[in-house]
């Protein structure tokens, strides 16, 4: 068991060490880029609440804060392990040579991975909207039991897109922007889910890609209450969990990874 | 001349051929990749649709002008994809990045040609584009235009623009892979992607001077945001015609000028990736 803790925390730090295959500033236009799309949002709020529109009661603050949180949090809220990705260069492969678990070195990768953005992204964002004087003390505590279930909901839709890929005999562009576009819209992470329009709200909220950045971003910002979104992320994860690892198991004869 | 303007028509029709064998091979993957499209292009605009149906518009439209202005969006989207979708021909420092243009330039044919023929998917391609037709219409049919020559010939026109602008940013930007070909090998896909999330965003909001700079620096706001406010009628022609006009002018010579130097560069020292049979292929 420590063995295996070793091994992890290794490739935990190993992975937050690494460097990007196309270098630093890649990575930073990557950033800007999503500071952009939060400026655009913020921008869009502040007109909304200009023009004076209902919003049932919720405030300029709780969508501002709800926008800079989907940023600040994004890399634990949105979990991509490599597993796509070296699927289609064949990388994959190698880990099942290693003597410990897939799920465990994925994870590993992931989690290193996500050091990045928290310090480049994340905390720059987070320091410029406390500089600008928005409070971004959570509403809820519960907001705490809710990330971590995301995040293991997140692994597990993670390795069921990975099993999608296999299943469409390695279209990884496609899945990859299909994915993105779809995350955006269906988990909440782009727009809050009390602002659509009608039922659709309260419907994706439950949902299992609705639970994975809407649910704790709700609760962050008190637009949502605890008592239907936690037990909803619990049992997509007791649902998600079985399927994808059943389904990895399923398609691991099914792998064909290029190489190169 | 003639000569080769014939001869990029050839290959046009050639790369055509090519694409309606390919779908007709793998039916299969091509109605995937299309509707995976379909889905995630849907997708990209919905947010911003359902905020404006949600609320009764964004800043100056209502929801269905925003609905024209995500299918307009779509409508250059889709067609500069079509046109040079195919072969990272839009994604050019790919090409540049992975030491692919020596494979261009021992080609019997002039560079600009394959550089207008070899993204041309006229089938496997068209999937946003018919997105951005139907949500165009659509929202025509809910504003009840009245629509004349004049108008349609506005539309082409800002068509046009949308392409060379998205092009010439990509060719600009994607010049820099001739001298970092690791680093800038998928910096027009990064360009391409900051057009994508902030063309589809209404300006209205936005202070002067920013929205200044989208509608000329960084041109995202002329895509569609600015020619949904001139086919509306809300916008007053003389500016809306010489602004787009000159940017995308400015944006394509520009990157004439750039791409050119970079090939000069790539003429004296290569690309260290270069690979007979093509870097990742």
């Amino acid at each position: 068991m420590k063995k295996h803790l070793h091994a992890f925390r290794a490739t935990v730090l190993l992975s937050a060490k690494e460097k990007s295959y196309f270098g630093f500033f890649n990575q930073l236009a990557q950033y800007l880029l999503k500071a952009a799309t939060l400026g655009a949002l913020i921008m869009i709020w502040n007109s909304l609440f200009a023009a004076g529109v209902d919003t049932d009661g919720m405030t300029l603050q709780q969508f501002c804060v709800y926008t800079v949180m989907s940023t600040v949090l994004a890399p634990l809220m949105d979990i991509r392990t490599p597993a796509s990705g070296w699927l289609h260069e064949g990388t994959l492969l190698r880990l099942y040579l290693r003597p410990t678990g897939l799920f465990s070195q994925l994870a590993a990768y992931t989690l290193g991975g996500a050091l990045q953005p928290l310090l480049f992204l994340s905390m720059p964002v987070a320091a410029v909207s406390l500089l600008f004087g928005m409070d971004l003390t959570p509403a809820s505590a519960w907001f705490f039991l809710s990330l971590p279930l995301t995040v293991l909901q997140g692994f597990a839709v993670d390795l069921l897109f990975a099993c999608l890929l296999i299943r469409l005999d390695g279209l990884e562009w496609v899945i990859h922007d299909l994915r993105g576009a779809m995350t955006a819209l269906l988990s909440g992470s782009l727009i809050p889910f009390a602002a659509l329009p009608g039922k659709l709200g309260p419907i994706l909220q439950l949902s299992p890609l609705g639970t994975l950045a809407g649910a704790p971003l709700a609760l962050y910002t008190g637009m949502a209450q605890p008592v239907k979104i936690l037990p909803a992320q619990i049992i997509w994860n007791l649902i998600l969990w079985p399927l994808a690892a059943k389904c990895l198991a399923a398609s691991r004869e099914r792998m064909v990874c290029y190489g190169g | 001349m003639a000569g080769n303007v014939k001869k990029t028509f050839r290959l046009l029709r050639l790369y055509a051929k090519m694409d309606l064998e390919w779908i007709l091979q793998d039916t299969r993957a091509v109605i995937i990749i299309l509707l995976s499209e379909t889905v995630s292009n849907l997708c990209s605009m919905a947010g911003i649709l359902l905020l404006a149906v949600r609320f009764g518009g964004i800043g100056g439209f209502n929801a269905d002008q925003m609905l024209f202005m995500m299918g307009f969006f779509e409508l250059g989207g889709g067609l500069c994809s079509m046109l040079f979708g195919n072969f990272n021909v839009m994604h050019i420092s790919r090409r540049v990045g992975r030491g692919q243009m020596d494979h261009m330039l021992l080609q019997p044919v002039p560079l600009l040609s394959q550089i207008l023929s070899e993204g041309f998917m006229p089938f496997s391609g068209s999937g946003q584009l018919l997105l951005g037709i139907v949500l165009t219409v659509f929202s025509l049919c809910r504003l009840q235009l009245t629509l004349t020559v004049t108008w349609f010939l506005l539309l082409c026109y800002y068509l046009i623009v949308h392409t060379a602008l998205l092009l010439g940013q990509s060719f600009i930007y994607g010049s820099l892979a001739f001298s970092r070909p690791v680093a800038a090998e998928e910096i027009s896909t990064m360009i391409l992607d900051v057009n994508s999330e902030l063309g589809r965003f209404p300006l209205f909001s936005l202070p002067r001077p920013l929205a200044g700079i989208l509608c000329t620096v960084l041109p995202s706001g002329l895509l569609a945001w600015f020619p949904s406010m001139v086919l509306l009628g809300q916008m007053d022609l003389t500016v809306s015609l010489t602004l787009p006009f000159v940017v995308s002018t400015l944006f394509v010579l520009t990157a004439v000028t750039v791409f050119r130097k970079g090939l000069k560069y790539y003429e004296k020292n290569s690309c260290n990736r270069f690979k007979d049979m093509g870097f990742r292929r």
